[in-house]
């Protein structure tokens, strides 16, 4: 009889020990789900502008382009211009090379031109396409 | 079937075990610890 009353005692022990467990489990899950949302706001965070438009160094950001054409001392809207006789519109400096090396008419530092079809790659969702 | 002595020994091991994890939740309310005290005292008083 007395062994039976320890086969119960047991058996609620052992409950109680599953609802302890699941209550550690629970609260260490919401701490680490409260944990992976602040790294996601901190991680949405990066890549943003840490700049307004008038502090960018060197043109920065969005006035790449225009800072470029007066530190090289030459315009190179023009010469890009002047140069593309591929008859491909659009392609800037890209069309009248190999398709190779850097697009200088990209102002954002964030994308990359695709070669193989020529258009803007935005690596940085948080900066518009049509800021140049 | 166990004996007497290793369901004693067996269940005072799970009891030893409650109270740690009891221990080691931060966030225990007063009724928490009031279940835990019942469950702690249980087999003592019966």
């Amino acid at each position: 009889m007395q062994q039976i009353g320890l086969y119960k005692e047991l058996l609620s022990q052992v409950t109680y020990q599953n609802q302890l467990l699941s209550r550690d489990i629970n609260y260490k899950q919401q701490n680490s789900s409260n944990n992976v949302s602040s790294n996601i706001n901190s991680l949405s965070s990066i890549g943003q502008p840490k700049y307004s438009h008038n502090e960018i160094p060197f043109g920065g950001l969005a006035g790449g382009m225009s800072n470029l054409n007066f530190l090289g001392g030459m315009n190179l809207n023009s010469w890009n211009n002047s140069n593309n006789h591929n008859n491909m519109p659009g392609l800037g400096f890209q069309g009248m090379g190999n398709g190779l090396g850097l697009n200088m008419m990209n102002s954002n530092p964030f994308s990359y031109v695709d070669n193989l079809f020529g258009n803007q790659v935005n690596l940085n969702p948080h900066i518009s396409q049509n800021r140049s | 079937m166990y004996s007497n002595v290793m369901l004693s020994n067996w269940l005072g091991s799970v009891k030893n075990n409650n109270n740690v994890l009891f221990d080691g939740l931060s966030n225990n309310s007063m009724t928490d610890q009031l279940l835990h005290k019942n469950n702690s005292d249980r087999y003592i008083q019966s």
